[in-house]
């Protein structure tokens, strides 16, 4: 039985732009298994917070800790590997490659870390299984829906085998019935995987099927 | 396997290299079933081997130059500083053919165990030339002049032999006094202890030969500027298909954790990887074809076989420098955090601001305006004028052509409601026109820079006319050297008896009597009052006519003989002059005293030659450019789709509007091209050629609209 463990921690975290400050002082930590909405109004730092905790960015203060690895002190040679071997991304644009197939975008994650070619394979229609779209492996990018897109960036984020997944407005661009779809499989692939989750969402409905959630606004600089 | 040198992470696992990463990705982009994507690779493959080709043949050709600048050094005659040096003397001679000149090496071996010129086994017969190739080709030289020829060259034929030649093209001769003729007395004969010098070493005779072959330093220069640079571009454009998702790539790649220099190497990896079968397919192309190319068009090369294969040395550096030039254009610039779409098809930037439109108009008009103008005047203002505003032109043309496709739409014309896809063309060429200028503006670039450079070269490079046939009332004067009692008659019993012949002797001609003086610069014969007397009128029309005095011998010849003999003489062509001149006598020299003749400069040929390559890779650099924004903007169509136009009016309208624009940006940029081939004449500047520039407009044009047409029924929309 794998034991729980805090895989994300937020000190005193704060983003600022030139003057203009987002937010200040969030503070806050996840463990495997447990799930975080990000919520606040359009402009409030959502995005900007989960890019700090992916190490794309740093804030302006504070400290975030990923898997026992502060990354706003880390090179970016070591936050570009927090991101390869410990979190898997779901964005708001599925960011999939369309010259790849939908098999290929999954393996890439894997390919990435020398898994070998049959290994990456077996990983990436596990997690497209796991999702709901294995019979889509062949297919091209641009031949599929939103929605299934969206599952696709999913199974990719999950074949990482990272213990953190964050995900940014992943149901933002979709209709209400596809939307509670992909958040259905999201929280159930978090939840399956036992991976602490961290969506950002303006969605009362997805933020409410988590079991903590921040407000950005109530913490706006 | 595992590796010592990378740690494992945190799942246990070696991570793979860049270089692994890389392989895998390009394995993946190359199984693409992607039309476009592999489309796109192909297109890189060829333009890969393109570049390495022509990087081989510009290591060839610099290769070459330092081959041609050992002949050069070993056939320059060097000067004998004493008489005991002296192996053999010479006189040169420059005869003109038409704007063509060539030396002609008059020898005389002073012993006969002085080793002859390089490409030669022996000095030539009296009375005979060893020609080049170059010059025994031109066939209508050797006949018009009656040249003797000997078989003593040790090239082809007799000619000289490639030891001895630049390249086979030139025109060259060594040249040997009749018998019982040499090359008379005066400072023009020089002795010489043999041949061989060093470049820049004094005391060497320079032989300047028509083609000419640039020295290493020219030539090196030259193929950068005319090759290396514009297959940069062409390498880079196609390096740079489909960068918006390359951008994009970046961007996600970059999402899933690979580091800034693990990226790096993975595009520089990625790039070389795909362009390795173009380098090798070039480089064998190289090997294979270079060796047997003794022509490059438009120089007036004719180089001896291998002259153009590069060294193994040179190969590997043009192959290095190819990689390398990859290398690091797949790397400069990238947008490592903004993968926004710079898809042309989807920028809708809105029709230029009125002030745009007011400037755009300014420039057009007044660019137009100050050609006509400049073309219409004379004076040391008008060359700099028309370049100046060439390169206004040039540099704004983009924006120009926002402004002419908006125009073309703003037209009462266009305006007239007709059909719902014309109307909707209309809108789209007057909102679009900014987005629009971007995707067809380079190749209307190509169009005016193409034209205008021609039409400028093709100046410099023009040949006179038929140079045999010039009239015939002419004032020929004929000199040559080592000059006997007799020549005069013997010259002019050759022209035959109607054809006055006058000696000159320092300056003054000696007519043998005033009724001959008078006829010769066409005055009646009853202005003279005596035979011996010449009246006022005649001295000062033959003053006003050659430049010369003019006295009455009696007997008309020379007292005493002087070392050159000059003879004016009217009614005989300078080809029939040189003709009698060499059957007869030693170091021939013919001219037309009035004749200003402009001598086509040897380098210009090369020049032509580069400019026109420059031109072409240039152009096909933009093409590439274009077809790649084209296919990313694809039909368009799918907005258009949504906004609710049936399928085949929205792709209609779509090929419509890039078709207008092409052809307005590039047909406005030819009629440009031919106002300034127009303007330049006067200045002699330009030659005005309709059928360059309409060359020019369709070897953009064409290629441009095949792929516009692709795109509309391959691209993404």
């Amino acid at each position: 039985m794998r034991a729980s463990g805090v895989i994300l921690e937020l000190h005193g975290v704060g983003v600022s732009f030139g003057a203009t400050s987002l937010f200040s002082g969030v503070s806050f930590s996840v463990e495997e298994g447990q799930s975080v909405a990000i919520v606040g109004p359009s402009g409030s730092g959502k995005s900007s917070l989960l890019a700090c905790v992916a190490g794309l960015a740093r804030p302006s203060c504070g400290s975030i800790v990923v898997a026992g690895i502060e990354v706003t002190r880390a090179t970016e040679g070591e936050r570009a590997r927090v991101r390869r071997e410990m979190i898997g991304n779901v964005f708001q644009d599925p960011q999939l490659l369309e010259e790849l197939t939908v098999r290929e975008n999954v393996e890439l994650p894997s390919r990435f870390r020398g898994v070998r070619g049959d290994e990456a394979r077996r990983r990436a229609e596990r997690a497209l299984a796991g999702v709901g779209v294995l019979q889509l492996a062949d297919r091209w990018i641009p031949e599929l829906s939103g929605g299934e897109a969206q599952r696709v960036a999913l199974a990719r984020a999950l074949s990482t085998g990272g213990r953190l997944l964050l995900a940014d407005e992943p149901t933002a661009s979709l209709d209400r019935v596809m939307a509670s779809q992909v958040a259905d499989v999201l929280m159930e692939a978090a939840s399956r995987e036992n991976v602490a989750l961290v969506i950002a969402t303006h969605d009362p409905a997805v933020a409410e099927r988590c079991g903590h959630v921040v407000d950005l606004a109530m913490r706006a600089g | 396997m595992r590796s010592r040198r990378r740690p494992r992470d945190a799942g246990g696992v070696v991570p793979a290299s860049s270089a692994a990463v890389s392989v895998a990705v390009v394995g993946a982009l190359f199984r693409s079933g992607d039309r476009i994507v592999r489309a796109a690779r192909l297109a890189l493959v060829a333009v890969a081997s393109l570049a390495t080709f022509l990087a081989f043949l510009a290591a060839g050709i610099v290769d070459n130059a330092f081959t041609v600048q050992d002949v050069r050094e070993a056939r320059t005659p060097v000067l004998a500083q004493s008489h005991s040096d002296t192996i053999a003397e010479v006189v040169m001679r420059g005869p003109i053919w038409g704007d063509e000149q060539f030396p002609i090496v008059w020898v005389q071996p002073v012993a006969a165990t002085g080793p002859p010129p390089p490409g030669l086994s022996a000095w030539p017969e009296p009375g005979h030339v060893v020609v080049s190739p170059g010059l025994l080709a031109r066939r209508e030289i050797i006949d018009e002049w009656g040249l003797s020829l000997s078989g003593v060259g040790s090239g082809a034929d007799g000619t000289i032999g490639d030891d001895g030649v630049l390249t086979r093209s030139e025109l060259l001769a060594y040249a040997a006094p009749p018998e019982g003729r040499d090359l008379g007395p005066g400072g023009a004969r020089l002795g010489i202890s043999g041949f061989g010098l060093p470049t820049g070493a004094d005391g060497g005779i320079l032989l300047e030969t028509d083609p000419d072959y640039p020295s290493p330093l020219v030539a090196a220069t030259g193929a950068l500027l005319f090759i290396g640079v514009p297959s940069g571009a062409l390498l880079a454009a196609a390096i740079r298909t489909r960068a918006p998702a390359r951008s994009r790539r970046i961007e996600v790649l970059r999402l899933l954790g690979l580091a800034r220099h693990q990226l790096q190497t993975m595009l520089v990896l990625e790039t070389l990887l795909l362009v390795a079968p173009g380098i090798v397919a070039g480089s064998v192309a190289g090997v294979v074809v270079l060796p047997y190319l003794t022509t490059v068009p438009l120089t007036g090369w004719e180089l001896s076989p291998g002259a153009l294969a590069p060294s193994p040395v040179s190969s590997l550096l043009a192959v290095l420098l190819t990689l390398a030039l990859a290398g690091g254009m797949a790397v400069v610039p990238e947008r490592w955090r903004d993968s926004a779409s710079q898809s042309v098809g989807r920028s809708a930037t809105g029709p230029p601001t009125p002030l745009q439109r007011a400037l755009g108009f300014s420039v057009l008009a007044g660019s137009l305006v100050t050609l006509v103008v400049a073309g219409s005047s004379r004076g040391p203002w008008v060359a700099s004028t028309l370049w100046a505003t060439l390169l206004v032109l040039l540099l704004a043309w983009t924006p120009l052509t926002r402004t002419a496709i908006w125009a073309l739409s703003a037209t009462p014309l266009a305006r007239q409601p007709t059909s719902p896809s014309r109307d909707l063309s209309r809108r789209q060429l007057s909102h679009g026109a900014s987005a629009l200028a971007a995707l067809v503006g380079p190749l209307g670039l190509m169009t005016l820079l193409s034209g205008a450079v021609l039409s400028v070269v093709a100046t410099t490079t023009g040949h006179a006319d038929n140079p045999g046939a010039e009239p015939d009332n002419q004032i020929v004067m004929v000199s040559w050297r080592d000059p006997h009692v007799g020549d005069l008659d013997v010259f002019s019993h050759a022209v035959g008896p109607t054809i006055p012949v006058i000696p000159v002797v320092e300056g003054v001609a000696s007519a043998s009597h005033c009724e001959l003086a008078a006829s010769f610069v066409d005055l009646p014969e009853p202005v003279c009052e005596s035979a011996g007397t010449l009246p006022p009128v005649v001295r000062e029309t033959w003053q006003r006519l050659t430049g010369l005095d003019v006295q009455v011998a009696m007997g008309g010849e020379w007292a005493p003989i002087p070392p050159s003999a000059d003879v004016l003489v009217r009614g005989v062509p300078i080809a029939g002059a040189y003709r009698i001149a060499f059957d007869h006598f030693t170091a021939p020299d013919v001219y037309d005293i009035h004749s200003g003749t402009k001598i086509v400069q040897p380098v210009a040929k090369w020049l032509q030659a580069g400019v026109v390559a420059a031109s072409a890779i240039a152009s096909l650099a933009a093409l590439v450019r274009f077809a790649d924004l084209a296919m990313a903007s694809g039909s368009g169509t799918r907005r258009l789709e949504r906004a609710g136009v049936p399928s085949a009016a929205a792709r209609h309208v779509r090929l419509t509007v890039t078709r207008t624009a092409l052809l307005v940006s590039t047909g406005t940029a030819a009629a440009y091209a031919l106002v300034f081939s127009w303007a330049g004449v006067g200045a002699e500047l330009t030659t005005l050629s309709l059928a360059t520039v309409i060359l020019c407009f369709l070897a953009v044009s064409v290629p441009g609209l095949l792929l516009l047409h692709a795109s509309n029924r391959y691209g993404r929309g």
